[in-house]
């Protein structure tokens, strides 16, 4: 590893993943909250006890 | 005279053998099992791998594979890592234990808490490309960036997919700013936010989570991210299981012994076996600072990552939420929620922010998971 040297092609070449992966993890986050709040609608949250 | 020096000089030998790197490492060992007993930091992981540090770098040390005369001896830690590192066990069977855990009613009750434990993962991604733009290989600067997940298994895991380089200095860099949280994100938070914005209170749900929609919860996730991130299906399928044996009601006996015999078993063999990595040829590179630094990036980043996406939010809603709570999103668990909690009683001792920080805190637990899936799939 050439640490001496900036690599400024390498550091281009990640950022369409880097993109990709953070879209990709609000995505899949999102659709975790449309699960639970479908879940919650469909099961129905229970009362605290008294 | 001359057979008696001879003699000594073969019990002896392996004295004159000794390098300086492998006394450094020495030192570093002594170092991290000091952080471990007097400090207390991640006792459960950097004792072995203090203890493991010196066990390999003792020349011709039996615990890892030496050729000696042309032959092959196995040694005791390198047979561990194949047993339970090479194939990714050890930190699969770990996840179980951490799954049965975690509760994630507080994260049930404010599902919106999902998404500061996505924004909290953006330091994986600036570090990986920090990592690149230093010159580490695609594969290497991925698991460098990983280290911020804040968490073990997934570090563990990914690296070893991905046959990086570094896997000891990774390991050693991941637990050891995880132990450093109640250090980093004060600061970092401090730095981002006002004292006004630390005093916002938050309020409750009223209602608790229907036991139906607990036990539905991890397998949906499963689904969820498996359709999207196939390679992460063990990550997160491992550790929702986990979470399933305790939810379900009819398995106390098995979800106890995932959170305490099953955890504990692998946590003191997965330390030890790392330590194979830490052998002075490998860990003492340049890269091991670099990469020391990089971690700390990540964490620092990931902390921004959740503060600003709080404040990017109170930007356009009535009820503001209280930007410490994003920074809670780090997979720290349970340490972050903690530091959060802490920090908002110093600025109002009437502000309790245990729960939303303990929901932040899960959320960013699935959440890394699920980017360590997702790099896996785009690499």
């Amino acid at each position: 590893m050439e640490y001496s040297m900036i690599h400024f092609d390498a550091f281009l070449k990640t950022l369409p993943i880097c993109g990709l992966g953070l879209l990709g993890v609000f995505i899949v986050m999102g659709a975790i909250y449309l699960s639970v709040w479908l879940l919650c609608r469909l099961m129905g949250k229970t009362k605290k006890d008294a | 005279m001359e057979g008696i020096m001879d003699s000594l000089t073969l019990l002896f030998q392996n004295v004159i053998l000794l390098d300086i790197k492998q006394v450094i490492m020495w030192i570093i060992g002594g170092i991290l099992i000091f952080l471990a007993i007097k400090k207390e930091m991640e006792p459960t992981l950097l004792l072995p791998l203090g203890f493991g540090a010196i066990l390999v770098n003792l020349p011709f040390s039996g615990a890892v594979t030496q050729v000696i005369d042309g032959v092959t001896e196995e040694g005791a830690i390198d047979i561990l890592f194949g047993a339970g590192i090479a194939n990714e066990l050890f930190p699969l069977l770990l996840f179980i234990g951490i799954g049965a855990m975690i509760d994630f009613t507080p994260l049930l009750t404010n599902p919106k808490l999902l998404f500061f434990g996505a924004a909290a993962q953006f330091g994986i991604f600036f570090t990986f490309s920090m990592a690149a733009l230093f010159g580490f290989e695609i594969n290497d600067a991925v698991s460098i960036g990983i280290i911020g997940a804040a968490d073990g298994p997934t570090a563990i895991f990914v690296a070893n997919f991905l046959k990086s380089n570094y896997l000891g200095a990774i390991i050693v860099a991941a637990y050891s700013y995880m132990a450093l949280v109640p250090i980093i994100q004060p600061v970092v938070i401090k730095s981002l936010t006002t004292k006004k914005e630390r005093m916002i209170r938050m309020d409750y749900g009223k209602n608790a989570v229907s036991p139906v929609v607990k036990i539905l919860f991890p397998i949906v996730i499963t689904i969820i991210a498996g359709l999207v991130a196939p390679r992460s299906v063990s990550l997160v399928g491992f550790l929702m299981f986990g979470n399933l044996l305790r939810e379900c009601g009819v398995l106390r006996i098995l979800s106890e012994s995932a959170q305490n015999v099953l955890a504990n078993l692998i946590t003191l063999l997965l330390g030890l076996t790392i330590a194979t990595k830490m052998q002075a040829d490998l860990f003492l590179t340049k890269e091991t600072l670099i990469i020391m630094a990089l971690g700390l990036v990540a964490f620092i980043f990931d902390t921004a990552g959740g503060v600003l996406l709080a404040k990017f939010i109170n930007l356009f809603t009535k009820k503001k939420i209280n930007p410490m709570v994003g920074a809670a999103g780090i997979s720290a668990f349970p340490m972050s929620a903690r530091v959060v909690h802490q920090m908002g009683l110093k600025e109002d001792p009437q502000n309790f922010l245990l729960m939303h920080a303990a929901g932040a805190n899960v959320a960013g637990q699935i959440a890394s998971v699920i980017v360590g899936g997702l790099l896996l799939n785009l690499i």
